[in-house]
């Protein structure tokens, strides 16, 4: 198999800017081994397909990461270990003096149970602060999609949040 | 941007990106999937069984991605399985008394088998509570459709007495419940060998692992350090706890990776997979909570109304089945 002609690149890459994709992939894959587990699927699909890349490796780079991450990315490996999803949305889950949970704790364990696709669109809008039409680009989608799945994943994660505080307003309050 | 809450997502995803463990050279990653690549190839050329890169990363050892959370090496080289394993067991006894413990467990590939009336559940994922002689197991589809919740009061586990156990159970499929006497044999059932040679029933390599804790969890954690089935493989960030990692050696498929709080030394987080055939894994979080009223309330299951009242005794034992591969 041959080595891609500017391999190095990558390397330069992951060196300057490694670290923003690492994070975007821990947020999108719900913990720091699948994070890791996804960059590195990511680069893989990269170093396999390199001479597709045209434009800006970076942002090459981080289509595929979302892409992969929007798609399921272990749809077909469901043997693998997954962090199990937070169940917010059970009496159980209730805060208490035994079990303190730091809302964002609880918030980011919400987010595990989007789908993928609205998972992806929250992280690129929430964290990334792209834009409806850069989230659609990176994702290969229409501007109507990322709304609709931006709006229905806060939707869903506003009400696994309303099992432990009741109000926008609790909300805000627990932000000091 | 937008409502306090959008701000506080926001919020939440800056701070959680803020903890992510950033490998000493970034650029390592780029080398490996490189590498990946050329040994993917190799073996596709071999024409061998490729290993996945999810399989791989498995049992990669964290050390490959040390990070500021790495303990010392030497707090490592003082601390053998043995010890960990005997502070694990007696803070399970321990807590036991005092807290109930939960296990979520998600199941991959395979699924947990009930049995209900006039029909058999299969869920992908199940959450128990247990405490003293009470179990309470809800059962979940994919989605996180509720199938099942049963509850079980045990109380010949601590007594002695002989007495059977008392079954309730919720079928939310045929919208039924029923409350039944059965014989308390599963602590029993899946008490760990007495050789280390015994060759361990299919069912039973996983009941240690994610089945109510307390009463199997010490015996089975023996066995396999008896057994010499148990190493420390370093420390690992599971669960928002940089946890012990304990990972079982020597054994055939299937593995075990058991997560343990150092400063408790109860189990966080275990997972048991198989590296060949038909793959599965099972992946169990646990959390420790005290004895308050609203958690004991927890073994106190709801009847729905409009449920009907079904005769049934479920066999005493859980099943475990494989599915077929989803894609």
């Amino acid at each position: 198999m041959p080595e891609p002609a500017n391999g190095d690149q990558l390397e330069r890459l992951m060196s300057d800017r490694g670290a923003q994709l690492l994070r975007s992939a821990v947020l999108l894959a719900g913990s720091q081994q699948d994070g890791e587990d996804l960059l590195q699927a990511a680069l893989e699909r990269v170093v396999r397909q390199r001479r597709a890349v045209d434009g800006s490796l970076e942002a090459y780079l981080r289509r595929t990461l979302y892409n992969l991450a929007a798609d399921g990315w272990r749809r077909s490996s469901t043997w693998h270990r997954k962090l199990p999803l937070v169940r917010a949305d059970q009496p159980s889950a209730a805060p208490d003096v035994a079990a303190a949970v730091d809302l964002r704790d609880a918030l980011i364990g919400t987010l595990r149970q989007l789908s993928p696709q609205q998972r992806a669109v929250i992280v690129l809008r929430y964290w990334e602060q792209f834009t409806e039409a850069e989230t659609a680009e990176v994702l290969g989608c229409t501007e109507g999609t990322v709304k609709a799945a931006a709006s229905r994943g806060l939707k869903r994660m506003r009400e696994l949040a309303a099992s432990w505080l009741t109000s926008d307003a609790e909300l805000a309050g627990h932000e000091h | 941007m937008g409502t306090s809450f959008e701000d506080l997502v926001t919020d939440s995803l800056q701070r959680r990106a803020a903890a992510v463990r950033l490998p000493a050279e970034l650029a390592a990653l780029a080398r490996r999937a490189r590498r990946q690549h050329r040994r993917r190839q190799y073996v596709l050329r071999s024409g061998l069984t490729a290993v996945t890169a999810a399989g791989l990363a498995l049992v990669v050892p964290l050390a490959t991605t040390a990070g500021p959370r790495q303990p010392s090496s030497t707090t490592l080289r003082t601390q053998t399985v043995a010890d960990v394993v005997q502070h694990a067991e007696d803070s399970v006894a321990a807590s036991g008394a005092t807290k109930v413990e939960v296990v979520h467990g998600v199941y991959y590939g395979i699924g947990q088998h009930f049995a209900a009336p006039g029909h058999t559940v299969t869920a992908d994922a199940t959450t128990t509570w247990s405490y003293h002689d009470s179990q309470r197991e809800t059962a979940y589809a994919a989605n996180d459709r509720l199938l099942l919740d049963e509850a079980v009061a045990y109380p010949a586990l601590s007594r002695g007495s002989g007495k059977d156990a008392v079954d309730t159970g919720v079928d939310y499929i045929t919208r039924t419940w029923w409350r039944a006497s059965t014989p308390s044999m599963r602590a029993v059932l899946f008490a760990p060998p007495a050789s280390c040679r015994q060759t361990l029933p299919p069912a039973a390599v996983l009941a240690p692992l994610f089945l109510p804790g307390g009463p199997t969890s010490g015996p089975w954690l023996r066995y396999y350090l008896r057994c010499g089935l148990l190493r420390l493989a370093g420390r690992q960030r599971v669960a928002g706890v940089d946890a012990i990692k304990i990972i079982s050696v020597g054994m055939p498929t299937p593995r075990q990776i058991i997560w343990v709080d150092p400063a408790t030394y109860l189990p966080v987080q275990s997972l048991v997979f198989t590296t060949t055939g038909n793959r599965w894994s099972v992946l169990a979080d646990y959390r420790w909570l005290l004895a308050t009223p609203g958690n004991l309330h927890q073994f106190s299951e709801p009847i729905p109304a409009g449920f009907r009242l079904v005769k049934f005794t479920p066999p005493p034992v859980i099943q475990f089945i494989q599915l077929p591969r989803r894609s």
